[in-house]
């Protein structure tokens, strides 16, 4: 991110970051509070809590469909989510 | 992604293939990527976050039909981020950006410092309020359009951290996430480093708690091996002790348990309720003095004028000291959905709300003399007298 945002010329940025992307622009405006002016976190990811039962249960349901080479039936599981 | 909900987020088939494709697509090109070499460059590993290191003007946006555990992180960033703003969207589960684009995209126009939206006047803008829908079940004349500024959540900057931590979950209609910050908060002066040892909400939602029995459900919370008690434990479990056993010790003996029989297992489902279903409340008191957990109402006049049947100050006001001198939290939203307008059933609803969260038992017994009657359950509300907080025998 501050690689890219180097490349455009651009000193500081508003981010918004949506689940996991959300965690991206956490950690660039924890890391490069300078560069960041605004963010917005929708729904953001964040490792720091641990998972609730829910989202736990949610992470082995995807994994092991992963794991078994379903990327279709995982995708589902999202969506039905 | 994950929504954790009796309610059914808005999104139609065309939003759900959206979601199937982009994650088809991730998965397809993550999995291969996952046997790449690593990257020669340390840059491309994930840094720790210190969300206390943001300096950013910060929107944290939560979906009331989310998972718990995104809408737990969003209550933990609000409440740490320093220069951060909580809203919470009850329409939206995990991607609101797909189910109501036009709208994600002007909540970032009401950060400080950013362009006005055309969506906004000036004065919309100058203010701190955060609009928020609330659609009232049972009101045929609130269609989706129509309702969806009429919650009017007005959020100042708190002075404490933990004050808005509270008031940000329970504006973002999760009552169980304010109770959790509430217990959170009450049970020691935790240091920051400590904080992310727990997952929300702490309380679980236990059908047991549904049944009748008020003994059975303290002794399963008392049961080392119940699942109630396994649950709690599990999601507190990061905390070193002795903050683990005061955290148990605030839920043994906060008002939902010790207020008498049967408090407990009511209380718990209908707080679950509120979370999912009742966009009619429209205050939660938290006193953290551990005194009482209550319902407070306030309501628009069929006019549009503004009713105040509360014994606190306006929205956003929330902290304050009580006339005892304790600490008191208030957290409330408004709606202008009049209360006549509401049907029958939604009324009675308000007043077995009023009943099981609430202290004043006379309150309740006029209530219900007025459960069918509107227009007098208005007026009782509105000549209603400040209850003062019950203490409670804390060791």
């Amino acid at each position: 991110m501050v690689e890219l945002l180097d490349a455009l010329n651009i000193e500081t940025t508003a981010l918004v970051g949506s689940s996991f992307g959300g965690k991206i622009a956490l950690e660039v405006a924890s890391t490069y509070p300078d560069r960041v002016s605004a963010l917005v976190l929708l729904c953001a990811a964040y490792p720091g809590l641990t998972p609730t039962a829910a989202a736990e249960s949610f992470d082995e349901q995807e994994g092991a469909l992963l794991e078994a080479g379903e990327a279709d039936s995982a995708a589902e599981l999202n969506v039905a989510t | 992604m994950p929504r954790s909900s009796t309610s059914r987020p808005e999104a139609n088939d065309a939003t759900r293939d959206l979601v199937r494709e982009m994650q088809r697509h991730a998965f397809e090109v993550q999995l291969p990527a996952d046997s790449w070499p690593e990257p020669p460059d340390s840059r491309s590993v994930s840094p720790d976050v210190t969300v206390t290191a943001i300096t950013a003007t910060t929107l944290v946006v939560t979906g009331g039909l989310d998972m718990d555990h995104f809408q737990a992180i969003a209550a933990y960033l609000g409440a740490e981020i320093p220069q951060a703003r909580l809203t919470s969207l009850d329409w939206a589960a995990h991607l609101p950006s797909l189910e109501r684009p036009a709208e994600t995209t002007s909540l970032g126009h009401r950060l400080p410092g950013e362009p006005v939206g055309e969506d906004m006047t000036d004065d919309e803008h100058a203010s701190t309020v955060v609009h928020s829908s609330c659609r009232l079940a049972g009101d045929s004349d609130h269609d989706a359009q129509s309702a969806h500024h009429d919650a009017v959540l007005a959020l100042e900057p708190a002075p404490f951290l933990e004050e808005w931590a509270l008031i940000a979950g329970d504006c973002a209609h999760n009552t169980r996430t304010a109770l959790d910050v509430f217990i959170w908060v009450n049970s020691t002066e935790l240091p920051r480093s400590a904080r992310g040892g727990v997952a929300y909400p702490i309380l679980p939602f236990d059908p047991e708690f549904g049944e009748d029995d008020a003994e059975g459900c303290s002794d399963r919370l008392e049961d080392q091996s119940s699942s109630v008690r396994r649950s709690i434990e599990r999601k507190i479990e990061g905390l070193p002790e002795p903050l683990r056993s005061r955290v148990l010790d605030n839920i043994r003996w906060s008002s939902l348990v010790e207020q008498g029989s049967p408090i407990w297992h009511q209380r718990l489902p209908l707080l679950q309720e509120l979370d999912n279903v009742d966009k009619h409340r429209l205050a939660l008191e938290v006193v953290p003095t551990r005194a009482m957990t209550c319902l407070d109402l306030r309501a628009w006049a069929p006019g549009g004028e503004r009713l105040k049947i509360d014994y606190t100050s306006d929205v956003g006001r929330f902290l304050e000291r009580a006339p005892n001198g304790e600490r008191q939290v208030v957290a409330s939203g408004t709606t202008r959905a009049p209360i006549a307008r509401l049907t029958g059933k939604a009324t009675q609803t308000l007043a077995l709300r009023v009943r099981t969260l609430d202290l004043s038992q006379s309150l309740v017994e006029t209530l219900e003399e007025h459960i069918d009657d509107a227009e007098g359950l208005l007026t009782v509300l509105a000549s209603r007298d400040p209850a003062p907080p019950r203490p409670m025998n804390i060791s």
